[in-house]
């Protein structure tokens, strides 16, 4: 394969200006109220999977703070998902309490109203005391939700501007055929973290940190070549979404444990595979020496691919200084019990990484906070964070037009 | 705690299953995080020897395998935790990280 010439990734985004950028979006109560309607209010994000509510049935509650509602999803008796407001439609009651479960119909705690799946009214408690009961017009709020790859995904406006396959574009184009369904959810890890959403995401989309904040659990995996630094490969700027290829050190000595699980399975850490039987959708720009791609999807969800295993990040903004952050890791399923205990390795060494990653949030956010620099110097590897800086703006400006 | 079973080859490491090869993650890591670092590196090190033998046996067998099998596949989990302490960290938590007690495991198994 070609290696990229060494150019500025700047170079090709002439609309992306090369200045210190404002940190005023990261840390203003009245920008996140404006971020509130522009952004989270008017994008298709991805919810859950469809493993999550894989029978008629069941459902999963999530608690979407930026939107002030709950969503209940759930899978339809006629297989189809749908998203709901979780509330009852009588006195506004949050109507399923349960984080998730599997039920044919769903009754309100206050009084009694029941609703089916398909979210329509099917039970009124003492219906004749009631003046004028139109049936239709309550059943449960439905909002726009579609599937794409066992994603589930919906959108908070009754009518999205664009279908969702149209909005992931070219991204979800691209990912289109990596076998999502031949892989099991292995790791599953939910936190809360005083920062700003997009400090969160920042500090996922570029690899200028890892020789520093990965010192131990990741020294010379992600760095290519003699460097050591951890140098991206093919940034590619969409018009919202985004992505970025990260570097694999193929000749450094694995750790003793890394060495035994190499031997029957691809790892967090090195792919087993050589790139010539690559999956879908993979290492697009064809960078030599590869470990994985980071693929951001606006606002707020990532998957992030490798030869055999991918993650994913949802980052659910509570106020301008709470996130809420779900950490999801699939692997290719198991032939055998030898092959599910080499992936816990990298299911162990992503989870520590991610300790590390996290350790810089808070501390960032209360550096941004105390008012002692007001710009963020990005370098070109950094990008990826300007990039997400100009279409946040963007999406504002043109919202206040 | 109780002991558990394991298959016939690999019996000397029984009583290490009772400190170690929880079913879970959370299980698993709670007793890393939990122990002292003397103590992981030594069931470590007493894992450590069989490691290749003990993948080559469970290679010939799935999750439907019976339970001592399963229990083995359990033990080398709690291993691979161990592990990054030994190998990465030097200690049993990871250094300078965020609060582990904060980063909540839903995972699976």
């Amino acid at each position: 394969m070609n290696k990229p010439e060494q150019l500025r990734f700047a170079d090709a985004y002439p609309e992306l200006h090369r200045d210190p950028v404002p940190v005023e979006p990261y840390i203003s109560p009245a920008y996140f109220e404006k971020e509130r309607e522009a952004i989270f209010k008017k994008h298709w994000m991805n919810v859950c999977r469809i493993d999550d509510v894989p029978n008629p049935g069941d459902y999963v509650v999530k608690e979407i703070a930026v939107l002030r509602t709950s969503l209940l999803i759930v899978h339809g008796a006629d297989g189809k998902v749908r998203a709901f407001h979780n509330v009852c439609q009588h006195r506004g009651n949050q109507l399923v309490a349960d984080a998730k479960g599997c039920s044919k119909f769903f009754s309100c705690g206050f009084h009694g109203w029941v609703y089916d799946a398909e979210g329509k009214l099917v039970n009124v408690p003492d219906a004749n005391e009631f003046y004028k009961l139109d049936r239709d017009s309550l059943k449960l709020k439905q909002l726009p939700c579609e599937l794409w790859n066992g994603f589930v995904f919906f959108h908070p406006q009754a009518e999205p501007d664009q279908p969702l396959v149209e909005f992931l574009g070219e991204l979800g184009e691209l990912l289109k055929d990596y076998p999502f369904e031949q892989m099991r959810r292995v790791g599953a890890w939910r936190t809360k973290v005083a920062c700003n959403w997009k400090v969160f995401i920042d500090a996922f989309q570029e690899g200028y940190h890892v020789p520093i904040v990965h010192r131990r659990s990741l020294p010379d995996v992600y760095v290519a070549g003699d460097s050591s630094s951890c140098i991206l490969g093919g940034a590619r700027l969409y018009d919202k979404h985004r992505a970025l290829s990260t570097p694999a050190g193929l000749s450094r000595n694995p750790k003793p444990t890394e060495a035994l699980v190499l031997k029957l399975s691809s790892a967090l850490t090195r792919d087993m595979d050589n790139a010539d039987s690559l999956m879908p959708g993979l290492n697009p720009t064809g960078i030599d020496e590869w470990a994985f791609d980071i693929n951001v999807f606006y606002p707020n969800f990532f998957i992030d691919p490798s030869n055999g295993w991918y993650f994913s990040y949802n980052f659910w903004p509570i106020s301008v200084n709470e996130t809420y952050w779900e950490v999801n890791i699939h692997m290719m399923k198991p032939a055998n019990l030898a092959i599910d205990v080499a992936q816990e390795y990298s299911k162990v060494l992503f989870r520590d990484a991610l300790l590390e990653d996290s350790s810089t949030l808070e501390r960032t956010q209360l550096g941004l906070e105390s008012g002692a620099i007001t710009h963020l110097t990005f370098s070109d590897q950094e990008i990826a964070c300007r990039h997400l800086n100009h279409v946040v703006e963007r999406d504002i400006r043109n919202a206040e037009v | 705690m109780t002991t558990r079973q394991l298959p016939a080859q690999f019996a000397e490491l029984i009583p290490l299953t009772e400190a170690w090869g929880q079913e879970t993650e959370t299980e698993r890591n709670n007793a890393r995080v939990t122990s002292e670092m003397e103590d992981v590196q030594a069931f470590y090190d007493a894992v450590m020897p069989h490691m290749e033998n003990i993948l080559a046996f469970l290679g010939k067998h799935d999750d439907t395998a019976a339970a001592p099998v399963r229990n083995l596949a359990f033990l080398a989990k709690s291993f691979i935790e161990a592990s990054v302490c030994v190998e990465l960290f030097h200690a049993t938590t990871v250094p300078d990280g965020f609060d582990y007690r904060r980063f909540k495991i839903f995972s699976p198994t």
